[in-house]
């Protein structure tokens, strides 16, 4: 069932070049930016209970090969295509800081608990938060820095990976449980998260759009719309998340969505289609 | 009256559950026993809707889970979420109002901590915090003496007195007899899928070698040491 692995990473390989090729169009700190994707993605297979479980089945030796391996392979799309770009130095800077992040147990440090702004509601925003929490400054900079130069394409990027992390945030099911004790039915449950992501992605968002509003009065109605193309996103990620559920989104799931965010009036006939598999899939569970 | 018929409840081709007819009355405390795998989480997985079976539960509620508070025998909470956050999400989730959840915190647990970082006995202990905060009226709890500390066992057995006080219809698994003679009403064996026996409170007195009976048999009898 579904679609085979090598059309899907075809399918991943294809959407990464021609994201890479839009984003060094559109700013000239798409280098740094790659580099930055590229070690955050790093960052996920070096959590604790992961290294504990390798390190429990593999020998010192064989466990730093695994790692270093791994490490390698998810860095390496980013690295070549910086190596094509001629950016040899940030090319090369990544594939050493992956190796050196082997060696670097950093649930440890993060183990203390991080202070979430989105603890009222949780749990999305506040555990997505606390997992990538360095996305939040580094948006800002980015901002400060669009402001700084006057270059309006940087913001407006600053402002994708804001929403895309936002977005990722509902790409795993919760176990059956936390969707159980809801008292609502599959309808209310739905406007109840619904409601928390478009209240929380909006706090994050805000202060962002209306800094470029003030810095860049004329692009007011951009602003504005990108506004709303978020919260038209975050409903649909939470439907496409639960038209699975309690699986995860499948990939043809994920490219309806992909094409949402390339051509915007899909995101109705997405909006419709995931609404209806939700409440078909969230009725056994409330 | 929760009246269950014709419960049943297969993982392919095991059958985990067999034709279950039973009913049990509200406000009465039910002690549920039976060896590993027997069927007694799978069973109340089944009562609360989290899986899905064949037969009929009929109850006085129009939606019986949301008047169901669940502690299962191994709870899970989400990674980088704190105790009081979950506990937050619970009353949510319940639409209860809870000003302070320190006044709840009955088993003193670090509540900033995340949650997924406690120890077995701890998830316990937060996950019964959690239905402390619920107010439901029936409340399965599944082997809750297990992996916790005499004095958390001691908090424990006093909180089901108290919800057994407050009319609270109770379904208690364990392994520990002593604590179900203490609390229950009735004790129910469950073997293979099915109830086999069931005692009342008069004739718990009785319970140990009845029990005895029903689970050593001749198991041992051709045991030499």
């Amino acid at each position: 069932m579904g679609i085979h692995p090598f059309i899907g990473m075809g399918i991943l390989a294809v959407a990464f070049i021609l994201a890479a090729i839009l984003l060094s169009q559109k700013t000239i700190y798409a280098e740094y930016i790659i580099g930055s994707l590229g070690l955050s993605m790093i960052s996920g297979l070096n959590e604790k209970q992961r290294r504990d479980f390798l390190n429990l089945c593999f020998s010192t030796s064989k466990y730093t090969k695994i790692r270093l391996i791994e490490n390698l392979i998810i860095i390496s799309p980013f690295s070549i295509f910086l190596f094509v770009y001629q950016d040899y130095i940030t090319a090369v800077s990544i594939i050493i800081i992956s190796a050196i992040f082997v060696f670097i147990p950093f649930q440890n440090k993060w183990a203390l608990t991080i202070p979430s702004p989105f603890s009222k509601y949780p749990f999305e925003f506040s555990m997505g938060f606390r997992k990538l929490f360095l996305v939040y400054p580094a948006t800002y900079f980015f901002v400060y820095k669009a402001i700084e130069v006057g270059n309006f394409n940087l913001g407006i990027f600053a402002i994708g990976i804001l929403v895309f992390t936002h977005i990722s945030y509902y790409f795993k099911p919760e176990p059956s449980y936390y969707v159980w004790i809801f008292k609502n039915n599959p309808q209310g449950f739905l406007w109840k998260k619904t409601k928390e992501s478009l209240f929380y992605s909006s706090f994050a968002l805000l202060p962002i759009l209306i800094l470029l509003g003030i810095w860049f009065p004329d692009k007011y109605l951009i602003l504005l719309g990108i506004f709303f193309l978020n919260a038209l996103l975050m409903t649909t990620i939470i439907l496409a998340k639960y038209s699975a559920f309690p699986n995860e989104i499948s990939l043809p799931q994920m490219v309806l969505f992909g094409l949402s965010i390339w051509f915007p009036p899909i995101l109705i006939i997405a909006i419709i289609y995931f609404y209806k598999q939700s409440l078909k899939n969230l009725k056994p569970f409330l | 009256m929760i009246q269950i018929q014709n419960l049943e409840k297969s993982y392919g081709k095991l059958k985990v559950l067999k034709p279950i007819n039973m009913y049990f009355e509200m406000g009465k405390a039910y002690g549920i026993v039976g060896e590993n795998g027997a069927g007694k989480t799978t069973l109340f997985r089944c009562l609360t809707g989290l899986e899905s079976f064949s037969g009929t539960i009929d109850s006085p509620f129009e939606v019986l889970k949301n008047h169901i508070g669940l502690m299962e025998t191994n709870p899970y909470f989400l990674s980088r979420v704190t105790a009081k956050e979950h506990l937050q999400l619970i009353c949510n989730a319940r639409e209860t109002i809870v000003n302070r959840f320190e006044e709840k915190n009955i088993f003193d647990l670090p509540l900033n901590r995340y949650a997924d970082t406690y120890s077995t006995g701890m998830k316990k202990k937060l996950a019964l915090t959690a239905l402390l905060l619920q107010n439901d009226n029936i409340l399965i709890l599944d082997e809750p003496f297990n992996g916790v500390d005499i004095h958390s066992n001691m908090i424990i057995l006093e909180l089901i007195k108290k919800w057994k006080e407050a009319g609270k219809t109770l379904f208690i698994s364990s392994h520990i007899f002593s604590t179900l003679e203490e609390t229950c009403d009735e004790i129910h064996l469950l073997k293979d899928g099915q109830f086999v026996q069931k005692v009342q409170k008069d004739h718990f007195h009785d319970l140990d070698k009845q029990m005895r009976e029903f689970i050593l048999g001749d198991r041992l009898k051709n045991v030499r040491i």
